[in-house]
């Protein structure tokens, strides 16, 4: 207090406040200085990083580290493993976000029309999202094999089941099925926050005009909780198109044949097994770049609806 | 009125169909849970019997005493050491989150510097990368610093996640700015302010952010996968999957092994579902 009045009393007005804002400027950068340390070390430097990494030709076991421009794009694009691999990914993510956003929607609607019981479906239904992969990964192992749990409901109607995480036409099905049953309760909670910002007098005024119940839906809901849909489509969609620990787990990495190998086990592989980390690089610098664009295009999208 | 009397019929018709759909999905999620408990309490001789058996007819706790134990490995270990391994890591890089995180945040909000704005929007911008991108510069880096298979490979990085600093920063915007005006008035410093005034009011945001970052260190496989390599080092979740591997014949241990690893998380899950589910939906964050 001392110092400060001192100040105030020798230094004109307009000094003080000089000094006083470069105070608050020099405590601003001290407060931000550790996290900044962090990020710079353990974010800027590898983004950094890897877009130098996707033009070496980096071979860990062997040592060897030199330029070679394009060649490893070129290789991706002669890698049939790459194809396969980037395919299964793609048919899974759209899978997996389509039914995550069906079924989180419902639920979201459901329980934003009831209030008896709602706390106990809403924490049960978000609870499998706070478990690890690999619980839910061994769970479902458990109850997709020929003896589980989902073959012993099938055996209760009579029929035989399916032996679905060894056929290859069902195997993904089955793990977009389990990501679904592990996270809905993430969009869930989404879009109930979403429908319960939409102003109430709305509904009335569309029940007021004589809408039915699904033209309230499709006319008034969808519409005006559209920046939380599309927030939820593309941030699922990149979060499932890097799947991995699925198929790590449950598949034994990508089985039966390649029927289950995703682009990230494909970049695991090559990185940690075979050592090959500038191959491994690019196609990781490329992934994430088309998936960085993509996360850029929907925020500018998000801004131009949500005003309504 | 008849058309009245047929609406209350319709409303108590849909209210029907809504409960009847909560209760099916309700039991969707459930019923594996259920099945997984009762099977860890289960002999082998009943897990294997068919159709599934749902409730153990003899309990026994067999499976669970087993699993902590027997010696994981060629190593003397038990599932105890993960526990710690798991314990440890997360404690520690989560108090190191919520330090760096908070005093980030609360420059963000309350200290004008020149270039504000855009180092939040430039440091913004990491939240759009994509993880994969990140793995194998990152394991370089560990490389580089004679970190693979040591834990300060799975502490330090998360300490540069945004989504700490955005967080706080919501939160230390929303507390009226004539608390801290006071604390001026008072000469107190900055640090002082931040640490007297802003920081005691922050603690349910740093509470609910201290979840968050356990949940999610606590919970990550591919990270400790790439970068730990012997068993003594491994954490609870890919030690599980690794040692499962081996066992996998033995079904009971299997799943008392998963329930072992998901009470921990459940546990805190049930206790702070409020903040949990309130910080999710204010912030769209924690999914998956």
């Amino acid at each position: 207090m001392t110092s400060k009045s001192a100040a105030g009393a020798s230094g004109t007005i307009s000094n003080w406040t000089l000094t006083n804002k470069r105070r608050e400027a020099l405590a601003g950068y001290l407060f931000l200085a550790p996290y900044l340390f962090f990020f710079l070390v353990f974010l800027a430097g590898p983004v950094i990083s890897a877009f130098v990494t996707a033009f070496v030709e980096w071979e860990l076991l062997r040592g060897t580290y030199r330029f070679i421009g394009l060649e490893n794009f070129q290789l991706m694009m002669e890698d049939d493993l790459f194809r396969i691999a980037l395919g299964n990914s793609l048919y899974f993510a759209i899978m997996t976000t389509i039914g995550n956003v069906i079924v989180a929607l419902c639920a979201a609607l459901a329980l934003k029309s009831i209030r008896l019981g709602h706390t106990i479906f809403r924490v049960v239904m978000y609870a499998p999202v706070v478990l690890s992969i690999s619980v839910i990964g061994i769970i479902f192992k458990r109850l997709l094999a020929p003896f589980g749990l989902l073959n012993g409901i099938f055996e209760l109607f009579g029929h035989s089941g399916f032996d679905y995480l060894a056929d290859p036409n069902l195997v993904l099905p089955s793990l977009a099925l389990t990501t679904i049953w592990w996270g809905f309760g993430f969009p869930m909670l989404i879009f109930l926050a979403a429908l319960y910002a939409v102003p109430e007098v709305l509904y009335e005024a569309a029940r007021i005009d004589g809408a039915g119940r699904r033209q309230i839906l499709w006319r008034v809901t969808l519409p005006l909780i559209r920046p939380a849909l599309l927030f939820i489509i593309v941030t699922q969609f990149i979060g499932h198109i890097q799947v991995f620990g699925q198929a790590y787990i449950m598949t034994n990495g990508g089985g039966p044949g390649y029927s289950s190998y995703t682009i990230v086990l494909h970049i695991y592989r090559n990185a940690f097994t075979y050592y090959h980390m500038g191959y491994a690089g690019a196609m990781a610098l490329t992934l994430g770049v088309v998936m960085f664009i993509f996360a850029l295009v929907q925020f500018r999208l998000l801004g131009r609806y949500t005003e309504y | 009125m008849q058309s009245d009397s047929r609406n209350i019929l319709n409303k108590r018709l849909s209210k029907l169909a809504t409960y009847a759909f909560l209760t099916v999905l309700l039991l969707i999620v459930l019923f594996p849970t259920i099945w997984i408990v009762g099977q860890s309490f289960m002999p082998e001789e009943q897990i294997l019997k068919w159709p599934v058996q749902i409730i153990p007819a003899e309990p026994t706790l067999d499976n669970f005493i087993e699993i902590f134990t027997t010696k994981l490995s060629r190593q003397e270990l038990s599932l105890f050491r993960w526990l710690f391994n798991s314990l440890y890591v997360t404690s520690i890089s989560t108090v190191g989150v919520l330090i760096v995180t908070s005093m980030a945040g609360y420059a963000f909000a309350r200290l004008r510097f020149p270039g504000k704005q855009l180092l939040f929007f430039g440091l913004g911008a990491s939240f759009l990368v994509p993880g994969v991108m990140l793995l194998i510069p990152s394991f370089m880096l560990m490389r580089a610093l004679g970190w693979i298979d040591t834990h300060h490979a799975l502490i330090w990085p998360p300490l540069a996640g945004f989504f700490g600093v955005f967080f706080m920063r919501q939160f230390f915007l929303a507390i009226p700015s004539e608390l801290a005006e006071a604390a001026v008035i008072d000469g107190a410093s900055a640090f002082g302010i931040y640490r007297r005034v802003f920081l005691p009011l922050s603690r349910p945001a740093v509470a609910t952010l201290g979840i968050f970052t356990f949940l999610f260190i606590w919970n990550d496989f591919t990270w400790p996968l790439v970068v730990l390599n012997s068993d003594e080092m491994r954490t609870l979740p890919v030690g599980l999957v690794v040692f499962l591997g081996e066992y996998w014949s033995y079904q009971g241990i299997v799943m008392a092994g998963a329930v072992v690893s998901s009470a921990p998380v459940l546990i805190v899950y049930i206790i702070f579902q409020r903040q949990i589910t309130r910080a999710v939906m204010a912030t769209g964050f924690g999914g998956r």
